[in-house]
């Protein structure tokens, strides 16, 4: 299916719309932050940098993977709406 | 097949012999002479000494990067390696760059934009290095472009380079071997969809390419095997190899402060904008997959896997030159998008130049900047270089040697703690496995660490007690625990020199009971005034369970009072004792708790926590407090006058499960 020139434009500004709602969400990151848990110390016994400062272990991954697969979200979000309010192109 | 226009392969051969010739006019020689002598530095120049001496990687020494960088400056072999990997990477990089941009003209301009990016911005080294793992992608990108499933043969070869690279340059080949079945697992899907999943030919063809694939590892492998089975160290590889893994645990620090360098924005903003084009061609312009598409799969794949170990330790200034890569990739469309709309070719070619010096000069990166210059010096001497640098920069690491040497008369081993290998040179002896306090962080290590101290009869330890967190601002006697108790409860301070401190061999001594602690107050203060951080409420949130052992209950949850004239009526020892304090008002200092322990022996330590709560207690394992590495009778427990909170004491003898 092909796509007129308006309605690309349509599809980046609701993309763009989306985005700018996940960049705002990130301004509660640390909100976010505190909702991992802070790290244990294993058998191993190792204590550096997250078992010493609390630092959630897993937090920048998530994050970080939250962050790189936004695009592919936010265009699905704005292909899955086109279909179900059946726009035309 | 990746060379089948014969113009592109004499353009290659030229730019291969060019970057030869550059790289014998620029040929500095390969001894490393270090501009200081921090932490860093000292563990790099102390891999160089162990590499002259002939001590073997992974067996004598612990060191994660692998044969190639080990020897590149003690074996010519590995010279001749390290000499032709820039040329040789260069090349290839020339090569995709020519398959994107059908116009020379362009190609070129882009190729040397590249080549000065690296130049400023990122260092031959650091390239040669992460540019293997780069090119790898883009060559597995082409090759999956034309085919679902690689012919067995040139799965063999990919699986045999990847072991080569692998045996030189560990990290590389893990993350070649990755990249590889990355391709292998998701080709089949990208070019015929989610569906071809359930057909029974996908497991066919991928379980086939996989076995392959793994047969060529195995046998790039062989020679690396074959050196390891002569050394006999085949199986200290595998530990070595298996315990890197512990590195993430200690190594990790926060991502998000340093996320906002110029560095790291240029990645996620190239990664980001590349996914999103990708995936908008995919879902609205229903764009057929070709070279540049494979491309940018091949390098965001790459750049997360080593995202990935930037958000364990940053190493975003390094990886800036795949971003760069993805850019000239998103260039290459919005120049056709351009022409589409029919602007000039010569204002895009323009345009695109004055951009390309922008970047160069404009954007606001770290200016690479090595830690050494490059001399051309055999091993012995450059190692000798190194020594006198070092002797006439700071003086103290003479006089600690000469003190030890003539006025105490002792020629035997001695022990740098937590980290100034730089001893271990200048005494001629054969360094402990791990050189400081930072690799040997896993209680393993540590114990690795005191067997050496033992099994060498070392009389002195060289503490430098300016040193008093080595990386992170994690105290030593956190990181460094269980060597410390060691250290402390067997030797005696008995000099001074500028931020040393001489510790002779005397068990017999009490370490907090000397009164040349005195004389250095800060350390003193260092020890006895500890900061636990969040150890005791983690302890508490995940090894709750072991206070439900009513055997080892000394005394149930009681106020300060009833625990003070407990323990003046019963002698209570720190060994194995641990504090539970449940609610969050012990005295207070900011945002942490303090209690302070005195001791029957007229000593007393003062420790910080952060606060807990009724439901979730703090443990502190007593064990651990620099003043009861040797047991002691407990006599008091001091806390401010607002405190309301119960405290109960328990007995770990039997349980190693807490810290």
């Amino acid at each position: 299916m092909r796509f007129n020139k308006s309605t690309h434009i349509k599809i980046l500004i609701e993309a763009l719309f989306y985005f700018s709602i996940e960049v705002l969400l990130t301004l509660f990151f640390r909100k976010i932050r505190n909702l991992f848990p802070i790290p244990t110390i294993g058998e191993n016994k190792i204590v550096g940098y997250a078992q010493y400062f609390g630092y959630p272990f897993y937090f920048d991954n998530f994050v970080f993977f939250l962050f790189i697969i936004s695009p592919l979200l936010l265009l699905s979000i704005v292909t899955v709406r086109r279909k179900i309010f059946k726009i035309k192109t | 097949m990746i060379i089948k226009n014969k113009s592109l392969f004499f353009q290659a051969i030229i730019i291969f012999l060019f970057f030869c010739v550059l790289a014998i006019v620029t040929f500095k020689g390969y001894c490393k002479v270090y501009k200081n002598y921090n932490f860093d530095t000292q563990a790099l120049l102390t891999w160089d000494y162990s590499s002259y001496k002939g001590l073997l990687p992974y067996k004598d020494t612990f060191y994660p990067y692998g044969l190639l960088p080990y020897y590149e400056n003690t074996l010519p072999f590995f010279q001749l390696i390290s000499f032709f990997i820039g040329p040789i990477l260069y090349t290839l990089f020339f090569i995709v760059i020519m398959k994107v941009w059908q116009d020379k003209l362009y190609a070129l301009l882009i190729f040397i934009l590249f080549y000065f990016f690296i130049e400023k911005f990122i260092g031959h080294d650091v390239f040669n290095r992460y540019g293997i793992i780069t090119i790898l992608a883009c060559i597995t990108a082409y090759l999956f472009l034309r085919n679902s499933y690689l012919p067995s043969k040139i799965t063999l070869v990919l699986g045999v380079a990847t072991g080569l690279i692998f045996s030189l340059v560990n990290d590389q080949g893990t993350y070649g071997v990755l990249i590889v079945t990355l391709f292998i697992l998701f080709n089949p899907i990208i070019k015929y969809g989610f569906r071809n999943i359930f057909s029974r030919n996908y497991y066919k063809n991928t379980g086939k390419s996989i076995i392959v694939f793994s047969l060529g590892i195995i046998i790039g492998l062989i020679p690396f095997a074959v050196y390891l089975t002569y050394n006999n160290i085949l199986y200290d590889f595998y530990v070595s190899f298996i315990r890197l893994s512990d590195s993430a645990l200690y190594a990790k620090t926060p991502f998000f402060p340093y996320s906002r360098s110029p560095e790291n924005l240029f990645t996620f903003v190239s990664i980001f904008l590349t996914i999103f084009y990708i995936t908008y061609n995919k879902f609205f312009r229903k764009i057929d997959f070709n070279f540049i598409f494979y491309l940018q799969l091949g390098l965001i794949s790459v750049l997360i896997l080593l995202e990935q170990k930037s958000l364990i330790r940053s190493i975003s200034e390094q990886i800036t030159f795949i971003s760069f890569l993805l850019f000239m990739l998103l260039f290459y469309d919005f120049r056709k998008f351009l022409e589409k709309l029919k602007v000039p070719s010569l204002s895009i070619l323009i345009c695109s130049s004055i951009l390309g010096i922008f970047i160069l000069y404009r954007i606001p990166f770290k200016h690479f900047n090595t830690e050494y210059n490059l001399a051309n010096l055999d091993p012995k001497a450059c190692l000798n270089k190194n020594v006198n640098n070092l002797l006439s920069s700071k003086n103290e690491y003479g006089l600690v040697k000469q003190r030890i040497e003539k006025d105490l008369n002792y020629k035997g081993k001695i022990f740098s703690f937590p980290g100034d290998p730089i001893f271990y040179i200048l005494n001629k002896q054969k360094p402990p496995y791990y050189s400081n306090v930072y690799d040997s962080s896993s209680l393993i290590a540590q114990e690795k660490q005191v067997r050496y101290i033992k099994e060498r009869g070392i009389q002195y330890i060289i503490y430098n007690k300016k040193v008093l967190a080595v990386q992170d601002g994690v105290p030593d006697f956190i990181r460094g625990n269980f060597e410390l108790r060691f250290i402390l409860n067997n030797f005696t301070p008995v000099n001074k020199i500028g931020d040393f401190l001489l510790l002779k061999k005397d068990s017999g001594k009490d370490f907090f009971k000397e009164r040349f602690l005195d004389t250095v107050p800060k350390f003193k203060k260092y020890l006895l005034q500890v900061d636990f951080a969040f150890i005791p409420k983690s302890e508490g949130l995940y090894k709750k369970r072991f206070l439900n052992n009513i055997n080892n209950l000394v005394l149930q949850k009681s106020t300060v009072r009833n625990i003070n004239s407990f323990l003046t009526n019963k002698s209570v020892g720190s060994d194995n004792t641990v504090l539970v304090v449940w609610g969050s008002n012990v005295g207070q200092k900011g945002d942490r708790a303090w209690i302070t322990l005195k001791t029957k022996d007229n000593l007393e330590t003062t420790i910080y926590f952060y606060k807990c709560t009724n439901r979730k207690p703090c443990i502190i394992n007593l064990s651990r407090l620099p003043l009861f590495y040797k047991n002691r009778i407990i006599e008091k427990i001091i806390v401010n006058s607002s405190f309301n909170d119960l405290i109960e004491m328990r007995n770990s003898s039997n349980d190693n499960t807490l810290w």
